[in-house]
């Protein structure tokens, strides 16, 4: 490390140790706070029902639903003390050690994801919501490249929580009853619960966009068999055929993958052995299977991992500047996914 | 399977299976049509690397042009290239001869790819630049349609001597393709002997 970076790497260091301290302190208050709020939740829940039966309690339910309110105010100290520090010292660390490339803390590119194809997938399709973190731009020796953790959401129905709401209204249909017969409107009351859904992240992974590196038209794309369901295999039996399935040499690849391509040449001409030898040690290391898409020159790649990038911990002191190697060997770490694909062999093909 | 016994097996399938199945008639078309496509896709493949040839051969002219003038010891490497393709200028398209010329004419150009790096001036000019660039990605192409062609055969050659479909192969004469495989001096690496002088 250079005696500069480490200069500045130790100041960060100090003025984050500060914050973590502070984040410690606060942190002992939240253990307090945190079953607090969910004991009021649970009070709260009771008293509201009970408020139907006797009407009389709803100061009570006022009160100890302000007081809930109240513990919400505050937040997990861990967590903000990891915003603070993808926010306010991750930028500044990603200028001095990779001016090439920009980094925000939250946020993704949905063009460029709309653009990979890889949401049109059946596996995708149930997909309500999108979360994306530590989005980093720029370019490596040349190369347009972004990244980000993605997460998917999609709705889950709650049996514990719809099989509840359905014994809530078990309880409360008596009481409508009853209160109906001395209710002078004539409008029915909504009991029934109905099914409950939560929002589940179903996938969570890493997204990568980077310019190939050869010229081509057209579209290829990899999927693995396991992302594959019904909805892809209908949809591939009864559209027309815009693109064909090929097979490729390397039969690890074949049998953990469906490849289709708008032109067999083209897809072999992109699928290089050598690239398909690359996709299949990097499945291989990394011990998932990521989707693939080439589509007009570029290459859209979404590994499924369950890592968390510029992890931080309030717990572990920030002595000096070293505290920051392993966030800048993550940084790297995006580098070395270009390495390992090729994507920087520009010798010839595209300029 | 020989014309005869394929025609009785599939007459015998057809006499046993109607009466039963008789989705047998469809099935049988779409066997025939499986393979007609195949077939198709075959000779279309075959033509993509024809062209890809045909491109790479429309480079030779100015490459040799734009290096003779600076190698003036190698002129048996060009005269060898030039003669090729000459040769496969007036060659069938579809001989079986054409293809050995067109891997000795790959070995030539690598070999001269590989020359050019004595010549430092030749190396830097950006006419040479391009043309390499160009031959690199001609190469590439023709790798990707003998590729492309290898697996449209395969998938024919398949259909061809799996059941059922061998017997309409067997009657229609389907015949099995053979694959583009390298030959044996292209399996060679590029003489490297006088770069390191």
């Amino acid at each position: 490390m250079d005696k500069e970076l480490s200069v500045f790497l130790n100041e960060q260091a100090q003025s984050l140790e500060k914050s973590r301290i502070k984040a410690v302190k606060l942190n002992r208050i939240y253990s307090i706070v945190k079953p607090l709020r969910k004991l009021l939740k649970g009070i709260l829940i009771v008293v509201a029902v009970l408020n139907f039966i006797i009407p009389i309690l709803l100061p009570v339910t006022i009160t100890i639903g302000i007081m809930y309110l109240l513990t919400l105010a505050m937040n997990d100290p861990k967590i903000v003390f990891e915003s603070n520090l993808k926010d306010n010292f991750l930028p500044a660390i990603f200028e001095k050690t990779k001016p090439n490339l920009s980094y925000s803390s939250y946020g993704y590119n949905n063009k460029i994801l709309q653009e990979s194809e890889i949401l049109n997938q059946g596996f995708f399709s149930d997909t309500i919501e999108i979360e994306g973190e530590d989005y980093t731009k720029g370019k490596i020796e040349d190369i347009d490249v972004e990244f980000f953790e993605i997460k998917f959401h999609k709705e889950v129905t709650n049996y514990s929580k719809t099989a509840g709401g359905c014994l809530l209204s078990l309880i409360l249909i008596p009481i409508e009853i009853f209160k109906n017969i001395f209710d002078n409107d004539n409008e029915p009351d909504e009991v029934f619960a109905g099914v409950i859904k939560d929002i589940n992240m179903f996938y969570s992974g890493f997204f990568m966009y980077a310019d190939f590196n050869k010229d081509f038209r057209g579209k290829i794309l990899m999927i693995p068999k396991q992302n594959e369901n019904l909805k892809d295999k209908v949809h591939e039996l009864f559209a027309s055929k815009s693109l064909t399935k090929i097979d490729v040499e390397n039969q690890n690849i074949n049998d953990n993958y469906s490849i289709y391509a708008s032109d067999i040449q083209t897809g072999y001409y992109v699928l290089s052995q050598n690239l398909i030898d690359r996709i299949n040690i990097l499945s291989i290391r990394e011990k998932a299977l990521p989707i693939i898409s080439f589509i007009e020159g570029k290459i859209y790649f979404l590994i499924p991992w369950k890592k968390n990038l510029f992890r931080a911990d309030i717990f572990t002191k920030i002595e000096n500047e070293n505290y920051f190697l392993n966030y800048i060997e993550e940084i790297n770490s995006f580098e070395e996914i270009v390495k390992n694909l090729n994507i920087d062999r520009r010798i010839w093909s595209k300029a | 399977m020989n014309k005869t016994t394929a025609f009785i097996t599939l007459i015998i399938l057809t006499v046993i299976t109607l009466p039963i199945f008789f989705i047998t008639i469809p099935v049988f078309i779409s066997i025939y049509n499986g393979l007609v496509r195949k077939k198709n896709q075959a000779e279309y493949a075959f033509s993509g690397v024809d062209i890809e040839l045909q491109k790479r051969g429309e480079l030779i002219p100015n490459l040799v042009e734009s290096v003779k003038k600076y190698m003036s010891f190698e002129q048996n490497t060009l005269k060898e290239i030039v003669e090729l393709r000459s040769r496969l200028t007036q060659i069938k398209p579809s001989s079986a001869e054409r293809f050995s010329l067109e891997n000795d004419l790959t070995e030539q150009l690598k070999q001269l790819m590989v020359t050019v790096e004595n010549y430092p001036d030749l190396k830097s000019n950006e006419n040479m630049l391009h043309l390499q660039r160009s031959l690199n990605e001609a190469e590439e192409q023709i790798s990707a349609a003998r590729r492309a062609y290898n697996a449209s055969v395969k998938a024919l050659n398949d259909s061809i001597q799996a059941f059922p479909s061998n017997l309409f192969a067997s009657i229609y004469d389907f015949t099995i393709r053979p694959y583009f495989i390298a030959e044996q001096n292209s399996k060679l690496a590029p003489n490297l002997k006088g770069l390191f002088n």
